[in-house]
């Protein structure tokens, strides 16, 4: 019995390639997306029925833009280690992904450094987001964007990466940096560094406004009051976001909320929320995420 | 040595007791790229585990050149320090089919820096028919030539009961003998377009041309041409295939070939033409292929047949469709001029090719004809190709009857007797008109008081005069037919007027207003005019429901309520 146990275990410390588990020694097969730090250093591997890896990131692995929808898995507010970090996330309608693109000024590979117009295909509901998507087609491509108040199907769009010494007179749904809009406009889309992708104002209805332009950056103040300064060079779109009635409508009844995804919170009255009551706080101080060359270098 | 020993029974028997942890992420399974997989823990259960601090980048391994590493490959068995043998990859002795990998494009041997746009069987372009007829450098007609149209109409070409055999054809087409609540679309369309080829094929005693044409399925397609800087080529299996002895005769002649190097072909700025087309790098220049090879007796492509695929991947909208049908017409008819006239392009053929194409879903068919004109399809001006097709108004085999003002969809029964009734009332009042005062001299009932005789006079005549009208009165609302047109949604009611002539009353369907309070005679108003339609003899229900607006949406909200008149 010792014998059958070294050799067993010998065994297992070669580095053979690894064979189907034989139905002998029992294994639990564990929920998957489990990790744990290691204290062993070799082990021989095993191959089972079911992929080794959880593949919840499927979207965060594909490289190749595609306008077609991707099947998503719902997480339920889960995270990797399999318990609840978001409470309130959970069931509601299969949703398909259509991958948004949020650097608005890309250029086809071998069209630099003009500014190019783009039809709207279409405008459509996403499951995903509250704003809609539009569909983009310009020279080869297509692809989807956070669509615009009036966009409507047919209009011709632009996108421009140049500044010129006179602010545009921009339509709305077009592209432009900050410095060459004119203060005072409505944008939405906003990039915090310049061709990083949008962040920021990309929900339903929502708009900032540029306040003002300081020598090569630009002011803008968010929906939420908050005010920004950024590059001149960061690309936005002119207008409100699409769907402006967004926050106006009335769920209704629970279902529609379950269908959405929203899960009954907890009806425990607690003391210390906090949440209750209008709150009335200063502003806070304008965020700057333009990188000034410091004054005193050591 | 027994302790020895059982200390190291217990190392390995807890190395390999079923609740060992696995470093999977040394060795990969399945080829799956091993950073890529995740490390389990199957001692514990989920609850009990910890967060994980991110994995470890493993050390990069640095290549000195000139510097050779001491591995361990001579000894056969790992020894610590020494470094890892790297084998080259095994390739195998011989050619097996089964286990051949690609090399990468770029290896290839027919690699190309251009690119070559390929339209294939499954390729859905954004702009439809435009953009097809830029690719092709068409001009699109719609409506077939009339000579073409009449020729169906000339009763020689006709079957003996046509209608009944047509209609026997499709109801085996749509036979259902399946167990699915719906018949499938490939089958039923299948069928109809076989059962009604069929149907063609024994007009062949009176028409021998019928048997110099053969159907062919399933062959490959390639045609490749220039378009300003671009290649493109057709190429793949478009379905069906009449192919013949003899070409088909042009159908325009050479002043109207002529008159189309005028013609401006449409752009649709910004989209390029090059959308939705599948760019590939490695390809064969100068690929021409009809789909046979060597002498085949039926060389012509003759017509083609379109069906649409129950592909989930590559639904195709109508305009789509007819973009691949118009397509596919253009690479066999070029395909077939290039092994004529050669491919170096021809500004003008001398002799024209043209190809017809029927497309269907099995319940609307479409017919274009095309003929190639030039194969010098790199500008944009000249002489271009055409096409004529049934883009706008697809026949579909219906039985509702066309006329300018629509549709029908209501008939009156009650017409004729209301003209009936009018006649005789308009007769007899006409009849005692006349006929009165000769009574009246005839047998002399004049009395000696001509008040009298006035009184009486007019009491008859009131009658006389009043049944008209009345009658008038209750029928002027009657409609006796009610036309749609669908495109402008406007209704045309034609109703009798006082002297017995159709007149025609055209409203839009906003125009419809139902009275509050329901009249006798006129069941809404369509302006100021009051109609009157029998519900029921509505042949499709939908018609009267869209006609009244009882299809539009229903709003129990406030505003709605107070204004009753939005129906």
């Amino acid at each position: 019995m010792a014998l059958s146990c070294l050799t067993r275990a010998l065994r297992s410390l070669t580095l053979s390639q690894p064979a189907l588990l034989s139905s002998q020694t029992p294994v639990v097969q564990l929920k998957l997306g489990t990790l744990v730090p290691s204290t062993v250093s070799q082990c021989r591997g095993f191959l089972t029925t079911a992929s080794l890896k959880h593949n919840r990131a499927y979207l965060k692995q594909l490289d190749k833009y595609t306008i077609r929808p991707i099947g998503i898995k719902k997480s339920g507010g889960r995270d990797h280690t399999g318990k609840i970090r978001t409470r309130g996330i959970g069931g509601g309608h299969k949703q398909k992904h259509r991958w948004v693109d949020f650097q608005r000024l890309r250029y086809e590979p071998n069209k630099e450094g003009q500014p190019f117009e783009e039809k709207v295909v279409e405008v459509r509901y996403d499951p995903c987001r509250s704003a809609d998507i539009a569909l983009l087609a310009g020279g080869n491509r297509k692809r989807w964007i956070v669509a615009t108040e009036k966009m409507q199907a047919g209009d011709i769009i632009k996108t421009s990466g140049v500044i010129g010494r006179m602010a545009v007179s921009a339509n709305e749904g077009d592209a432009y940096p900050l410095g060459a809009l004119p203060v005072g406009t409505l944008v939405n889309n906003l990039e915090i560094q310049p061709g990083r992708g949008s962040k920021y104002i990309r929900a339903a209805g929502t708009s900032g406004v540029l306040l003002r332009k300081v020598n090569g950056t630009a002011i803008v103040q968010l929906p939420s009051k908050q005010q920004v300064q950024v590059l001149e060079t960061c690309i936005v779109t002119v207008g409100r976001v699409s769907n402006i009635d967004h926050n106006k409508r009335i769920i209704g009844k629970a279902g529609r909320n379950r269908w959405l995804g929203i899960r009954p919170s907890s009806g425990l009255w607690k003391r210390k929320g906090g949440w209750a009551g209008r709150k009335i706080k200063p502003l806070p101080p304008m965020k700057s995420y333009v990188n000034l060359p410091s004054i005193s270098a050591n | 040595m027994l302790p020895e020993a059982t200390r190291y029974l217990k190392a390995t028997v807890s190395l390999f007791s079923p609740n060992v942890f696995l470093n999977a992420s040394k060795l990969s399974a399945h080829g799956a790229p091993s950073s890529l997989q995740t490390r389990r823990n199957l001692r514990v259960s989920h609850c009990f585990a910890a967060r994980v601090p991110p994995q470890k980048k493993p050390r990069e391994k640095v290549e000195i050149p000139g510097l050779e590493m001491v591995t361990y490959g001579d000894r056969m068995h790992y020894v610590p320090g020494l470094a890892k043998p790297v084998y080259p990859p095994w390739e195998m002795s011989f050619k097996d089919p089964r286990y051949y990998r690609s090399p990468p494009a770029q290896e290839m041997a027919l690699y190309k820096d251009k690119p070559c746009y390929v339209f294939n069987q499954r390729t859905s372009i954004l702009e439809g028919v435009r953009q097809a007829a830029w690719l092709t450098k068409t001009h699109v007609r719609p409506g077939l030539l009339p000579h073409l149209v009449s020729l169906a109409a000339k009763p020689e070409n006709q079957l003996p009961d046509q209608d009944e055999r047509v209609q026997n054809a499709i109801k085996h087409s749509r036979f259902w003998d399946t167990m699915e609540p719906r018949l499938r679309k490939e089958k039923y369309s299948n069928t109809l377009l076989l059962n009604l080829l069929h149907l063609c094929a024994t007009l062949q005693p009176t028409h021998p041309a019928v048997g110099r044409r053969i159907l062919a399925e399933n062959y490959s397609l390639a045609a490749t041409w220039k378009r300003g800087e671009d290649l493109f080529q057709i190429r793949g299996r478009n379905g069906l295939l009449h192919c013949s002895m003899d070409p088909l005769p042009r159908i325009c002649g050479e002043q109207e070939v002529l008159e189309t190097s005028d013609q401006v072909l449409e752009s649709f700025y910004p989209v390029s033409p090059t959308i939705d087309l599948q760019q590939v790098s490695v390809y064969k220049e100068e690929m021409n292929c009809t789909g046979f090879r060597g002498e085949y007796p039926y060389p012509h492509a003759h017509t083609l047949y379109f069906l649409e695929t129950s592909d989930p991947n590559c639904q195709l909208r109508p305009e789509q469709f007819r973009a691949k049908m118009i397509m596919f017409t253009f690479g066999n008819a070029l395909a077939r001029a290039h092994k004529l006239y050669g491919t170096q392009p021809q500004s003008l053929l001398e002799r024209p090719i043209t190809v017809q194409a029927v497309g269907t879903n099995g319940r609307i068919f479409q017919f274009l004809v095309f003929q190639l004109n030039t194969t010098d399809l790199s500008g944009d001006d000249g002489i271009k190709n055409q096409v004529h097709s049934t883009c706008q108004g697809s026949q579909s085999l219906s039985t509702t009857s066309y006329t300018e003002d629509g549709s029908l969809v209501y008939t009156g029964s009650l017409g004729t007797a209301i003209r009936g009734v009018k006649i005789f009332s308009y007769s007899t009042s006409g009849a005692s008109l006349i006929l009165m005062p000769q009574i009246l001299l005839k047998t002399g009932l004049g009395m000696g008081n001509i008040a009298l005789e006035v009184i009486s006079c007019g009491i008859i005549g009131f009658f006389t005069f009043l049944t008209p009208i009345i009658l008038h009165f209750i029928t002027k609302g009657y409609v006796i037919r009610l036309y749609h047109d669908p495109d402008r949604d406007t209704y045309t009611a034609i109703t009798y007027s006082v002297f017995l002539t159709e007149k025609r009353c055209v409203f839009h369907q906003s125009q419809v207003r139902i009275p509050a309070v329901s009249k006798m005679f006129a069941n809404f108003y369509a302006g100021h005019m009051g109609l009157f339609v029998n519900p029921d003899l509505f042949p499709i229900p939908q018609d009267y429901n869209h006609l009244m607006g009882y299809d539009k949406p229903f709003s129990f909200t406030k505003e709605d309520m107070d204004k009753p008149d939005k129906t």
